[in-house]
């Protein structure tokens, strides 16, 4: 006892590195209860750097960054305010502990966080000719930028999956299964591309959907019997 | 409390190091224990003194440290063996017995005793109240009444006082 004391002398704060080592391993809950405890701790736990130590460690890492809503919308509302009661909303998908909801009726979309406030997030929305990005924390509501989509698609599925920065759709060029593509957008440089779909899509195949699989960019196919799951393992390389 | 190690007359001969603690007490340590501290390797490769003196760690943590390092510089000992060690290290240990060892893990920088000792303070703090980790932290705090009532506002999902413990 006597020589902790003697420490306790030298010693009076921990490192900032140590705490964080600490407080990444604590349950969101207790984190938030402990941004109360003074305002250093405030500081550490809202940081950009515990979030992203904390993601690292969270058990749940399915879906790395974003997810996507997809239809018409007409109004945003910002993470801080307040949804009216009366509003149906439908859940759209989350990540990070971000929480995304639309109402289709209306055409809202609404973001929360309901644990930390993080400006990085960008959002996704698009019909069949445009996409527009928006970083919903900073642009406050406005379309950052928008890009035109050259062909007309038809989708799949109306959330996307994030994949090495980059969303993915499954689309079709034609209504002709066989000309199953996947469009992407490239979440960094702000483009829009497309890779090429599995190679045995058939017309016996009824489903079309993408996902990740062992860190690869994968394709799950069904038909009448059974699911058909393609890894791409060499990004963008059908052949792969 | 004095670790050897001694692996034979030839590597006992230059491979051991000799660790002082703040409040005086010597302990012998292998060389290749004490290399498993990123800073003990260091200073072993700028001086020819065999004599370490930490002016920061007392002599009960400093035992803890040189415990776990021996352990972990045995290679007779399986790795899922390390690690039952490691869990039985951390176990029944008080919060603060804990704080100074992950503080001796920050001057020794011993990786992955940190990681072990800063999980086991994080299951301890676990449903604790803010009071609490004040007070273990010896933190004080410089919230104003009103600042504080308003952070705990904004965040009243986290706060059923129900589960809440205080010791």
């Amino acid at each position: 006892m006597e020589s902790n004391k003697k420490a306790a002398v030298v010693v009076v704060q921990l490192p900032t590195e140590i705490l964080e080592e600490i407080l990444s391993r604590l349950r969101v809950k207790d984190l938030i209860r402990f941004k109360s405890v003074c305002k250093t701790w405030c500081q550490v736990i809202s940081s950009q750097h515990l979030i992203q130590q904390h993601l690292n460690k969270s058990v749940f890492r399915a879906i790395h960054y974003e997810r996507w809503v997809f239809g018409p919308c007409k109004s945003f509302i910002t993470p801080k305010e307040k949804l009216p009661r009366d509003n149906l909303m439908e859940f759209v998908g989350s990540c990070d502990g971000l929480v995304c909801r639309y109402n289709r009726t209306q055409g809202i979309i609404h973001l929360s966080n309901p644990a930390i406030n993080d400006d990085e997030y960008k959002l996704i929305i698009g019909n069949t000719s445009h996409m527009h990005l928006i970083r919903p924390y900073i642009d406050n509501g406005s379309w950052k930028s928008t890009q035109k989509i050259q062909k007309t698609y038809r989708y799949f599925e109306r959330i996307g999956t994030l994949y090495n920065g980059t969303v993915h759709w499954p689309v079709n060029g034609s209504y002709a299964l066989s000309s199953c593509t996947i469009l992407s957008y490239d979440l960094q440089q702000e483009t829009i591309g497309e890779i090429p779909g599995p190679p045995m899509i058939r017309q016996t195949h009824h489903s079309f959907t993408i996902g990740e699989v062992i860190g690869c960019l994968s394709a799950m196919l069904l038909n009448n019997k059974f699911y058909e799951i393609w890894v791409m393992k060499e990004y963008g390389i059908r052949e792969s | 409390m004095v670790t050897t190690d001694e692996k034979g007359p030839l590597t006992a001969k230059k491979k051991s190091v000799i660790i002082r603690s703040c409040d005086g007490d010597e302990f012998l340590v292998s060389e290749s224990a004490a290399v498993l501290s990123t800073s003990l390797k260091k200073i072993l490769e700028e001086k020819e003194d065999r004599l370490i003196h930490l002016s920061d760690i007392d002599n009960k943590t400093l035992a803890m440290v040189i415990a776990y390092l021996s352990t972990h510089a045995d290679d007779g000992l399986s790795d899922d063996l390390k690690r039952s060690f490691d869990q039985e290290f951390v176990s029944g240990k008080e919060f603060d017995v804990l704080k100074y060892l992950v503080l001796a893990t920050d001057t020794l920088q011993v990786t992955c005793l940190c990681y072990t000792v800063a999980k086991k303070m994080a299951d301890i703090m676990k449903n604790k109240l803010v009071e609490w980790v004040r007070r273990e932290f010896d933190i004080q705090n410089d919230y104003t009444p009103e600042a504080e009532a308003e952070i705990r506002r904004l965040d009243a999902w986290a706060w059923d006082d129900r589960q809440l413990e205080d010791d």
